[in-house]
């Protein structure tokens, strides 16, 4: 039986053959470095950006009974706008326009009620929107597309194409400019919208701030992936080549994993993809062929970052199963014609003793059931100076928190340090060789990035789920309690050298406390300690990163988007 | 005639509650008030432990009455009704019952029920299982008077996460909250609700098919002179009339995950809820639409319910990482929160002059849990005492009675007395 996407999918196809497909438009302008295009803003997916004049304090306002966001007293906050009522997706930004993840919650459309999941794409001025994609749920509950969890995948967006991993399973590709100059590309956007579940409704209306779709590629049909819980990662864009983590997993009791045989990480060649007429199988360049998904933990999610190998170009990929893997990303071609990437080498982000009791082969410890066991790698990892660095984490819900944050020498892919933090899933932020990463428990480290030797570290008091941001001199940490932690990172390494690292950063009333060993070595009073950290609380969940875009900070809340910039207001 | 009778029960069934009695979830006024306990001047430096009884998995909370405990446990594939001497911890009866669960993934760590706390009144027993059976037993036998399990009602009786929602009574009517969805507001079809039998021999007496049930249990209040039933569904809060059902006011309340779990306080005509992640939120609902008074994200309350003392309201927060707090609850005005890092849960119970939590880890934690003593002031967290009651999880209420206090963690239940 014919997949109803597929034949969609088909059918857009024959309609780009039919109109003559998306025209070839001006080449692809080139990214802008006071931008954030995709995760980690480069593809060194280093959570860390130039930016400068960044706001160290600043007060997101109150939120009104109606959940929007009264500024009034508000500072440094040039706009706050209401998002659906989860927001996982992360915001990228590029020229002028922010694309967002979020759910259909409050959006008021009479086209479509209850549970959708949306990219919104607003504009960076004024949070206005200019389009946006709905894509309904695939009808699988927690399974394969938890409910109200909305668009999980970070977008990338490069040149006039946005491209994002849909709750469906899908890659996409979208418009920049949505429909305002036309509809290109697959022409069904009316009945994909309509979907309830697998099976087609009446075709909806389409309206020009609807999302503009160029192409689909079907990753349940073509991969037969078996994407646990939900579907999420970024996909990594080098010239015309597409890597994408494919979500594929365990079932949702975890006693199962239907397609081990599935890749963990695929390239499509996305110009190709634009072709009228193109089948989804010309468009397949190749897919890792190092048997991950007979190893997957749970589910895999997560992207790779891009690097260097002895020299050349590599993809560096965080396997869910626990292992970081440099691939060579131009695929060869297998007997059967298939594309696979030539795995340079892998290595083992668990320590011995977290894969088996006492470090004993024969005796594995079973993944997730006690607080010991081995983790996956959920964090994208970062590619720095020649070093690779992972952590191991798992999910949240889990309760069982090994962690260990690797440094890995790209070109042999061996250890040059490790150190064990609690699980985590923060991609690192890397910059002048100190090394920033939460952990789920809420505590955030600094390490010199050389040596692994600890410079500072501070309790938050509340699970991270996003990742840092460093830019400007501050280190940026969102929280669970919605609490966004700043800390000045000159002053902070300014103490540990001072004091020879290996400190706790405790806050304690208004003071801030140095600590090592169990005794507090330098006392910051009350009326300086505002200069080295701050603590704001926003009005829900941080669970997405901040990030920064031509001097704007942007903190996506579980509810709210705030753009702040200093003197805003 | 049957409301005539339906009357003459409910006296008989709450006028035969003492003092020192803790019939079930929150005790007598579902507030969390203990009202027989005698609490020292000064806290030792240990409580002395007596009896211990290994009783069964589950974290369903205990409740006392005429000198006995009443538990619901699990023992193998089987729900278990105990009843034991709460002198001697001696078990003087049991009635099982085979009910096989398997939880959702995500609820794995804990376990498989039961959590729902027994209810006792008039000589008997209700305990409402992992899968919504509600049994009614003799509390001297523990024979089976009448069993529901209200499959011919809802095709899922058990709520999303596992029946949570404790049994009530209410005018000689056991309330329950029943089903699992999909609920009404994940695809539009109510699929639960809260259902009301006569305690005497389980007959339906009303429905309202609302919404799923979450995790909250219903309380009967007085607003404005008019008897509420106000709960927590999977994604409302409402009010029910407790004659006959009738939904008195709802309000939307989405927490993630569909788990509303904190029974709801009301304070005159403000309703006080919360929810993960939600903040703690108020609401006048005297009239037929709730009106918001105030909210905060000062603190949020997960599975934790609130004690009112006054103005004042004290709870567990889940913020920080789990931390005592107290609220003015006419303003939502912070007037303290005590140390972050606590732990997963706090069961609390009001003795008057102080307040008890018991802070639990998390369910899989190899973690003690702790008895935390503290001074119910507005001024400062206080805190009086800490003992460890156990190696590990303890989600269950403690049950305070003279000067006694017995405490349930996954498996055992132990008496622990103070001098």
């Amino acid at each position: 039986m014919n997949h109803p996407l597929r034949a969609g999918i088909l059918a857009a196809a024959a309609l780009l053959a039919a109109c003559g497909g998306i025209p070839a438009g001006p080449a692809e302008p080139a990214a802008d470095p006071g931008d954030w295009p995709e995760w980690g803003r480069t593809p060194a997916k280093n959570m860390s950006s130039g930016a400068t004049g960044l706001p160290f304090s600043m007060d997101p306002g109150r939120v009104r009974p109606d959940g929007s966001v009264d500024l009034a007293n508000a500072k440094n906050v040039l706009w706050a706008v209401t998002m659906g009522s989860q927001t996982y997706g992360n915001p990228a930004i590029s020229r002028g326009r922010i694309f967002v993840g979020t759910n259909n919650e409050g959006r008021g459309d009479p086209r479509f009620k209850g549970d959708y999941s949306l990219l919104r794409c607003l504009d960076a001025a004024t949070g206005k929107e200019i389009w946006t994609l709905t894509v309904p749920k695939l009808g699988t509950g927690k399974v394969g597309d938890w409910e109200f969890l909305g668009i999980c995948s970070h977008p990338t967006v490069v040149g006039d194409r946005v491209y994002i991993l849909t709750n469906r399973c899908e890659v996409m590709c979208l418009d920049f400019n949505g429909l305002a100059d036309g509809n290109q590309g697959d022409q069904d956007e009316a009945q994909y919208m309509s979907y309830v579940g697998t099976t087609p409704g009446k075709p909806v209306e389409v309206k020009p701030t609807d999302a503009d779709i160029l192409w689909r590629y079907n990753m349940i049909e073509e991969l037969a992936i078996f994407q646990h819980n939900i579907t999420a990662g970024s996909p990594l864009v080098i010239g015309d080549v597409l890597y994408c983590p494919t979500s594929n997993g365990v079932t949702y009791d975890h006693t199962d994993l239907p397609s081990p045989k599935a890749p963990v990480l695929i390239a499509l060649d996305r110009k190709a993809a634009e072709r009228p007429g193109v089948k989804p199988s010309e468009i397949l360049l190749g897919e890792e062929a190092s048997q991950i998904s007979k190893r997957i933990f749970h589910g895999a999610w997560t992207g790779p970052c891009w690097g260097k190998v002895r020299g050349k170009d590599a993809l560096l990929f965080p396997g869910p199963d626990g292992f970081l893997y440099a691939f060579d990303p131009r695929p060869v071609k297998d007997a059967d014609g298939f594309g696979l990437f030539p795995e340079l080498w892998r290595y083992d982000c668990n320590p011995p003793d977290y894969r088996f009791r006492n470090g004993d082969p024969t005796k594995p410890i079973q993944y997730a059931v006690g607080p010991e066991g081995p983790s996956e790698i959920m964090a994208t990892p970062v590619f720095y100076k020649g070093r690779v660095y992972a952590a191991i984490g798992q999910d949240p819900e889990h309760r069982a928190r090994p962690g260990n944050l690797s440094c890995v020498d790209a070109d042999t892919g061996k250890k040059v340090w490790d150190y064990r933090i609690d699980g985590t899933m923060s991609t690192c932020a890397i910059v002048d060789d100190l090394v920033y990463v939460p952990d789920l428990t809420g505590r955030i480290y600094c390490f010199d990035a050389a040596t692994g030797k600890l410079q500072w570290k501070h309790d938050t008091q509340a699970e991270v789920w996003s990742s840092p941001l460093v830019a400007d001199g501050k280190v940026y940490v969102g929280n669970k309690d919605g609490v966004l932690t700043i800390f000045r990172t000159d002053l902070m390494k300014k103490l540990a050298d001072e004091l020879g690292g290996d400190l706790e950063a405790k806050v304690q009333g208004k003071r801030l406390l140095l600590r090592k060993e169990g005794k507090t070595v330098r006392e910051i009073p009350a009326e300086q300690a505002p200069g080295y950290f701050q603590k704001i609380r926003f009005p829900n969940e941080i669970h997405c990163s901040p990030i920064v875009a031509q001097g704007v900070l942007y903190v996506a809340t579980f509810r709210h988007l705030f753009a702040i910039k200093e003197a805003a207001k | 005639m049957r409301n005539v009778v339906g009357a003459a029960l409910g006296f008989l069934l709450s006028s035969s509650l003492c003092a020192q009695d803790w019939p079930g979830w929150r005790g007598a006024g579902h507030d969390g008030k203990a009202s027989g306990f005698q609490a020292p001047a000064s806290w030792p430096e240990e409580l002395r432990r007596g009896w211990q009884v290994e009783v069964g998995e589950g974290h369903a909370s205990p409740a006392l009455a005429d000198g006995r405990y009443f538990l619901h446990v699990r023992q193998g594939d089987s729900e278990v009704a105990l009843c034991l001497d709460a002198a001697t911890g001696k078990e003087l009866w049991r009635e099982a019952l085979e009910v096989k669960y398997d939880p959702p993934p995500d609820a794995k760590s804990y376990g498989k029920g039961p959590f729902a706390s027994p209810l006792v009144a008039g000589g008997r027993v209700y305990t409402f299982g992992i899968k919504s059976t509600l049994s009614c037993l003799d509390a001297r036998t523990g024979k089976l008077l009448w069993r529901a399990d209200f499959k011919d009602r809802f095709p899922k009786p058990e709520a999303e996460w596992g029946t949570a929602a404790s049994p009530v009574l209410v005018d000689g009517k056991v309330v329950v909250h029943v089903g699992g969805g999909p609920g009404k507001h994940r695809d539009g079809k109510g699929r639960g609700g809260v259902v009301a039998l006569d305690a005497a021999d389980g007959t339906v007496k009303w429905a309202w098919e609302g919404d799923c049930a979450g995790s909250a249990t219903p309380v009967p209040v007085t607003v404005g002179g008019v008897p509420q039933l106000v709960t927590q569904t999977e994604s409302l809060a409402v009010g029910l009339s407790p004659a006959d059902g009738k939904l008195l006011w709802e309000l939307e309340f989405k927490s993630q995950y569909n788990q509303n779990a904190v029974t709801p306080v009301v304070l005159g005509d403000l309703a006080i809820l919360s929810g993960y992640q939600m903040g703690v939120r108020a609401y006048r609902i005297g009239g037929p639409k709730p009106e918001p008074a105030w909210q905060t994200r000062e603190a949020s309350m997960f599975m934790s319910s609130p004690i009112l003392k006054g103005d004042r309201l004290y709870g567990f927060s889940e913020m920080g990482s789990g931390q005592f707090f107290c609220l003015d609850a006419k303003s939502s005005e912070t007037m303290w929160t005590g140390e972050a890092r606590q732990g997963t849960n706090a069961a609390l119970v009001d003795a008057g002059a102080v307040l008890l939590g018991l802070v639990t880890p998390g369910p899989t934690d190899r973690k003690p849990s702790h008895l935390v003593v503290f001074g119910a002031t507005d001024k400062e967290y206080e805190e009086k005492a800490r003992y460890k009651v156990s190696d590990g999880p303890a989600f269950a209420h403690p049950v305070l009675s003279g000067k006694t206090i017995a405490i349930k963690d996954r498996t055992k239940f132990a008496l622990w007395t103070l001098p």
